[in-house]
């Protein structure tokens, strides 16, 4: 099923924008195939960094409930959480997107049937989106996510 | 490129549009951003200290005959992405069989 999740943050350069991953009881697997990052707050020149980044744990933070794109779809698995006050658990290296963006600047990416980003279906490991340089101003990221 | 794995558009105000294709890492699902007309042989790269983009020379793992990213490369061994979902997830599955997880 097909799901749309909507992350809303005031950027931080050491708390993570959100996170998507496997339910830590019924796990599935999860593509992530479209990516929206832009910022909301008043235009200004403002470098961005964003990170996609492999978690194994989701850390703390409040919850978002994925929609389903097909209202008739059953309720999902899948677990996402906005907002961080306890950092994911990231894997070294497993960097899966890097962007460089000015505040003004709104970016798409779109991934094909064989490039979509794949978490597996094991407890709590997910994706992770971050913030490395930035500054304290609100961003939003749109994830669409299909669970298998 | 041919058959892109992805694609990202940049819109900004008092700038040109940016469209780039993208390919994925065989290795580890790493989105490349690739130069446009060098068929997967010319890498985009961000530079952090000045987030700026650099070329770099691509990479290509012939034993599972994908591009590669170059951490990937630099690594030197091929472990395709799905060999690393198939262990994560039966590693799971043996976890929830020895009563240890869920």
């Amino acid at each position: 099923m097909n799901l749309a999740i909507d992350y809303h943050r005031t950027a931080s350069t050491t708390a993570s924008v959100g996170t998507v991953s496997a339910d830590a009881t019924r796990p599935r697997r999860g593509e992530v195939y479209d990516l929206l990052f832009g910022s909301e707050a008043a235009a200004a020149d403002n470098p961005f960094l964003y990170v996609l980044q492999r978690c194994t744990a989701p850390g703390t933070s409040t919850a978002v409930v994925p929609q389903p794109l097909d209202p008739a779809d059953a309720a999902t698995e899948m677990d996402a959480g906005e907002n961080h006050t306890v950092e994911p658990t990231y894997t070294a290296a497993a960097i899966l997107l890097e962007i460089p963006l000015n505040q003004r600047a709104t970016y798409r990416w779109i991934a094909t049937e064989g490039g979509r980003l794949i978490f597996p279906a094991t407890a709590s490991n997910g994706i992770g989106i971050a913030t490395p340089t930035s500054s304290a101003v609100a961003v939003t990221v749109q994830a669409h996510v299909n669970e298998r | 490129m041919r058959s892109p794995t992805g694609y990202a558009t940049i819109v900004e105000p008092d700038r040109p549009t940016i469209e780039r294709d993208t390919t994925t890492c065989g290795h580890c699902q790493r989105v490349i951003f690739v130069k446009p007309g060098t068929a997967c042989t010319v890498y985009l790269i961000v530079d952090r200290p000045t987030l700026t983009w650099r070329e770099a020379m691509g990479a290509f793992c012939r034993v599972c005959m994908r591009p590669v990213c170059l951490p990937c490369h630099d690594h030197g061994r091929c472990t395709p992405w799905e060999k690393m979902l198939e262990a994560s997830e039966a590693r799971e599955r043996f976890l929830q069989q020895a009563g240890i997880r869920g």
